[in-house]
């Protein structure tokens, strides 16, 4: 008998290890390189910074041509503007007075992944599903937002928080404080004060006060005029005259805390799958 | 009625004596200097984080977005040439240490871009409380009294609204601030 269990055993362990190396196989295409960030046009004051060894950013003149990493800092000053060409898959305008570091631009197989994080100013971008699946993300220090394939427009500004707009295809804003999410059509923009009900309000403001870049008196701030109503007379967010419109047809945009499941993607993965917890790095602080 | 007007002449009077002998109050911390010359982005980028903005880098902030650059050595030299152009008023205090309210920052920035007033505005003319209604009306401040101080990250996002205004003409829907 004990023979017989200890055959079984073997015969056993011999099956998985023969079969290890094909369980080992990839089963999926390997990461390819890192993808470059090629400057198009720069008009105006404009810096990249670099990290270097022992803290601290080495900052140099950004000038056309200029091929950028990841960890790569851009700051834009008065009156200046830069183009960047995302690889293949479109182009981001960086307008004047914002910083916004490149904190992971990729490809995996033929989906590109590009997440840039902002801490002020605002930039426009043309994202190309054309040439394949994209997951292009702006982490500001308040809200994710992300498209797959269309044209958004992005904005942080300490006094007011995090705001996009759609000028093609849908934008989906995923708030860091409270985790509410607004997904949005072209022609539409998103409003922080919608996805900070009052019930949350406790959690948003101590969120807030971990938020580098921003001081107390602004967090207050963005809480008294973003909720409106706070402890008193009521739940739910105020009524800001957002230009948010009226779910489709197909129920789907313009709504907060969308069925996400339901709504069809325009290409690319759907928004189920996308992970909106922010990679650790350059989305705030830096 | 005769009583009336003598009142009403003797305040105008009083006014005018008032005004003309208002001199230019001194500046606190005149030679209060900078790091080192710093053009916009870098600029931008130190005081983004600051609680408070200082008057002598408000007044670096406001000399670059007039002029591009600020080669000043003091803070006496920047309230001069703003003075002289007329973006800085000569009856205020100026203190380089002193943090910065939310009326002296209208008051510039509605200066600078040349923004026209309402009613009162052209009366009386240009005032802190009313470029700041201004402003706030054009979605580059939101709500505050003004005599509040002005954090770095506003003091960014203000010259970020002022400055897409002087391209385009208006402030991007991203930026704007509301809640006027």
């Amino acid at each position: 008998m004990n023979a017989r269990i200890l055959a079984v055993i073997a015969a056993s362990l011999l099956a998985n290890a023969l079969s290890a190396p094909a369980q080992q196989a990839p089963a999926t295409a390997p990461a390819e390189p890192q993808q470059k960030v090629t400057v198009l046009s720069v008009s105006g004051p404009a810096q990249k910074g670099l990290p270097k060894q022992g803290g601290g950013f080495d900052w140099s003149n950004l000038v056309e041509n200029d091929e950028l990493d990841d960890l790569t800092i851009i700051r834009t000053g008065l009156g200046s503007k830069v183009v960047l060409k995302m690889a293949d898959r479109g182009e981001i305008v960086i307008n004047s007075v914002t910083k916004v570091g490149i904190s992971d631009f990729r490809r995996e197989g033929r989906l590109m992944q590009a997440q840039l994080g902002m801490k002020y100013g605002s930039l426009r971008a043309h994202v190309d599903s054309s040439k394949g699946p994209n997951d292009f993300r702006v982490a500001t220090p308040t809200a994710t937002l992300s498209v797959q394939g269309s044209k958004p427009e992005v904005g942080f500004a300490a006094d007011t928080g995090a705001r996009g707009r759609s000028l093609e295809g849908r934008l989906r804003y995923v708030s860091k404080l409270t985790g509410g999410t607004q997904t949005v059509k072209p022609g539409e923009s998103t409003e922080e004060g919608r996805t900070l009900p009052s019930l949350n309000l406790a959690k948003s403001f101590m969120a807030r006060m971990w938020t580098p870049g921003m001081t107390p008196s602004e967090i207050q701030f963005l809480i008294d005029n973003r909720t409106g109503r706070g402890f008193i007379g009521g739940f739910g967010p105020r009524d800001t005259g957002s230009p948010l419109g009226q779910p489709d047809d197909s129920g789907c945009g313009s709504q907060l805390s969308p069925p996400v499941d339901s709504c069809p993607e325009p290409g690319g993965i759907s928004e189920s799958e996308m992970p909106y917890d922010p990679p650790p790095g350059y989305e705030t602080g830096y | 009625m005769k009583a009336m007007q003598k009142y009403l002449l003797a305040l105008a009077a009083a006014t005018i004596v008032g005004g003309c002998g208002q001199s230019a109050k001194p500046i606190v911390h005149p030679e209060a200097a900078l790091p080192a010359p710093e053009d916009s982005p870098e600029f931008m980028d130190r005081v983004s984080s600051m609680p408070e903005i200082t008057e002598n880098d408000a007044m670096r902030g406001m000399l670059m977005f007039v002029n591009g650059k600020d080669d000043s050595e003091s803070f006496e030299q920047r309230v001069l040439k703003l003075q002289s152009m007329n973006i800085a008023a000569s009856s205020w205090t100026f203190n380089a240490d002193a943090a910065l309210t939310r009326g002296k920052l209208a008051y510039m920035v509605g200066q600078a871009l040349n923004v026209q007033g309402g009613v009162m505005s052209m009366l009386i003319g240009p005032s802190q409380r009313y470029h700041q209604r201004e402003l706030q009306f054009m979605g580059m401040m939101g709500p505050g009294f003004f005599l509040d101080t002005v954090s770095g990250g506003e003091f960014v996002a203000i010259m970020a609204r002022a400055d897409a205004y002087r391209q385009t003409g208006s402030v991007p829907d991203v930026l704007r601030a509301q809640g006027q």
